[in-house]
């Protein structure tokens, strides 16, 4: 291991740090940019790629034009925000509370999203407000409920202890399940069925319509998390540590709380609620590249939409109707993530 | 610089913690807090740098008062190693020390040269700068804690507060240790406020002592104003032998627990009171003590 004994030499080692991480986020980029395009061309219909990029630039026939338009690019864009948002989510969760098994769903926000979208599917909750768009809307209302809910239950004289935060969003994700199950139970089947291809996630009714609703919270949540990345930083080595180097811990813990809210309630609002790319996602990114959220943070957000564009790709491709994504990351991201793990270089937690 | 805490008290529920503590202190000095455990010496540092906020009084720096100070401005003026030195993600060693910049940095988190050279100096004068790309949880506890100070020192603090710097160390690492922050004191002409159990190092190598006791001052002054056979028994009931040794200033020796003695346990079985087993503690190493050379500002 190289020692950097002297000024210039640090001095080298921190621009070469540098250089690094801006290479590894170009290739991350990159590496987006290819999956986009290759997710643009393939479908039922296979579509060249030339023909993808002159449909992009106004041009193509007027068949692949309705195809790339209309229904893949919408539909890529959606994957890509709700990748990208919940991989990040996950791993703010995890810094924040310094814990592996945290992801988007552990301040009970997808849980009370799942039960707002029920409501809405099963009593027509919201359609008086927004029409059409009713489950969405209570879904990602319902993230918002469960947010406030959770913080008044944590809260205390002396504050917000974080375990307690954790602790009161596992007991109001509980109970949202509940609630969720109950509403299944009593369900004729058609409800039923809806409320349950819900919760299983899915970008097959995602528009453009889709994309709008969601691209300002998540855009907005991302812009929170990725601006407090170096807080995250100091508060994942340490709240009180953090607060010693200068940290506001209470006003960024909010900060945290709300950009992943956003990102979360986005997210459900057009494709339900999708497991595993919160907590894997950021775990494997961990293990490549190590704790900076620096790094992290870009690499989760073109990574996590990479991902999801891939795995909504095959749910498209390799079967032959198209099977939730929800139930595909976790088939396909279980084995992989296992794979990373056991070909680590380095224990990434404590 | 100078440091003045005025009257501060602290109260977990009802429970007074702090009784309204108030001294001064000056840059340059090594100030120790003793006292036994749950006597008020965390605290007081907590209160010091607003992790906790006083229920009363007020810690004024330079004539401002920190509890009216932001937390990048207090982090600023004053750093605090912690007793743990635990991770949970395993940073390098120089992102680390780069982490005590925060509250430097600009908002965009962009480090200049400025950044850099504060990080050099703070992890050559911590003797870590041959660690810069290892990992911290590969270093032992020895090197962590010199990392946890490196991180402090790239604060570029005129107040360094340090819990129990000593903890878990062995006999050498303790002296290298106090040594270092010796001779900080003397470099940055830092004012360094260290709580600590070890009476014969904060005799050896601090200017001056407050000895707490139920979250007031028992005693307070010079090492040879408070460090004395008298206090010792009064305040932490042991007997100890204080006296003035050639090479190494004031030498402390505790000699056993003050009164009767105790119980012990002899081939499993309880056996009547024993004498005294004597704990001596003797210094093998350090520089002589630096004269007294503050007048009692307590």
């Amino acid at each position: 291991m190289a020692e950097h004994n002297s000024l210039d030499e640090l001095r080298a080692y921190h621009f070469s740090r540098k250089k690094r991480s801006a290479a590894i986020i170009a290739i991350t980029a990159a590496a987006l940019f290819a999956t986009f395009t290759a997710t643009l061309m393939v479908g039922n219909y296979t579509i060249p790629w030339n023909e993808v990029f002159a449909v992009l630039f106004g041009g193509g026939s007027p068949a692949d034009r309705q195809i790339v338009m209309d229904i893949r690019l919408p539909r890529l864009l959606c994957c890509c925000l709700v990748g990208a948002a919940l991989s990040l989510s996950g791993l703010a969760m995890q810094s924040l509370f310094k814990n592996p098994m945290a992801s988007p769903s552990i301040l009970g926000i997808s849980s009370g999203a799942a039960f707002g979208a029920s409501l809405a599917i099963s009593f027509g909750a919201g359609a008086a407000v927004m029409g059409t768009y009713s489950v969405p809307f209570m879904a990602f209302a319902f993230c918002f409920v469960t947010m406030g809910i959770v913080y008044l239950i944590a809260r205390t004289k002396y504050g917000v202890a974080t375990v307690t935060l954790l602790l009161a969003g596992v007991a109001v994700g509980a109970f949202f399940n509940g609630l969720v199950s109950l509403m299944q139970y009593i369900a004729d089947e058609d409800t039923l069925a809806a409320i349950v291809y819900w919760t299983m996630g899915s970008f097959n009714k995602c528009v453009w319509d889709s994309f709008y609703l969601a691209a300002v919270p998540i855009l907005l949540g991302i812009a929170v998390i990725l601006f407090r990345s170096r807080e995250l930083n100091l508060i994942s080595a340490g709240e009180e540590q953090a607060a010693n180097m200068g940290v506001n811990v209470k006003r960024t813990r909010i900060l945290i709380i709300l950009g992943t809210s956003l990102c979360v309630g986005g997210s459900v609002a057009i494709s339900g609620t999708i497991g595993f790319v919160g907590l894997i996602v950021p775990h494997i990114f961990r293990m490549l590249v190590g704790p900076s959220h620096k790094l992290l943070i870009p690499l989760c957000v073109f990574g996590g939409a990479a991902f999801m564009m891939g795995i909504d790709t095959i749910s498209k491709a390799a079967f032959s109707v198209s099977v939730p994504v929800g139930i595909l990351t976790s088939l396909l991201g279980a084995p992989f993530f296992v794979y990373v793990m056991k070909t680590k270089k380095k224990e990434m937690w404590e | 610089m100078k440091v003045d805490i005025n009257g501060v008290k602290f109260s977990y529920a009802s429970n007074d913690v702090l009784k309204g503590i108030t001294f001064g202190a000056e840059a340059g000095e090594i100030l120790g807090i003793l006292g036994q455990n749950g006597c008020g010496k965390t605290t007081l540092l907590k209160c010091m740098n607003t992790t906790l906020s006083p229920s009363g009084g007020c810690v004024m720096v330079d004539d401002s008062c920190v509890q009216e100070m932001s937390k990048k401005d207090i982090a600023k003026k004053m750093a605090f190693v912690t007793q743990t030195t635990g991770v949970t993600f395993p940073f390098s060693v120089y992102e680390t020390v780069m982490m005590g910049r925060y509250s430097r940095i600009d908002t965009l988190g962009h480090e200049t040269d400025r950044d850099i050279r504060a990080v050099y100096e703070a992890m050559s004068e911590t003797e870590i700068i041959g660690f810069a790309d290892r990992y911290i949880d590969e270093l032992s506890g020895g090197e962590r804690r010199r990392v946890m100070i490196a991180r402090a020192l790239a604060q570029e603090p005129e107040i360094l507060l340090l819990d129990e710097p000593t903890l878990h160390l062995d006999i050498n690492h303790q002296f290298d240790l106090m040594e270092l922050i010796r001779s900080l004191a003397a470099t940055r002409n830092m004012l360094i406020v260290l709580v600590t159990h070890d009476i014969i190092l904060a005799a050896r190598y601090c200017d001056r002592v407050i000895i707490m006791s139920g979250g007031e001052i028992a005693a307070a002054g010079t090492v040879r104003e408070t460090i004395n056979r008298e206090n010792l028994k009064r305040i932490f009931k042991v007997e100890a032998d204080v006296n003035e040794d050639d090479r190494f200033g004031l030498s402390v020796t505790i000699v056993g627990r003050a009164g009767n003695s105790g119980t012990a346990y002899l081939s499993g079985e309880k056996t009547t009171a024993v004498p005294e087993v004597s704990v001596r503690k003797h210094i093998q190493k350090g520089l002589r003590h630096p004269s007294d050379r503050h007048d009692n500002k307590i």
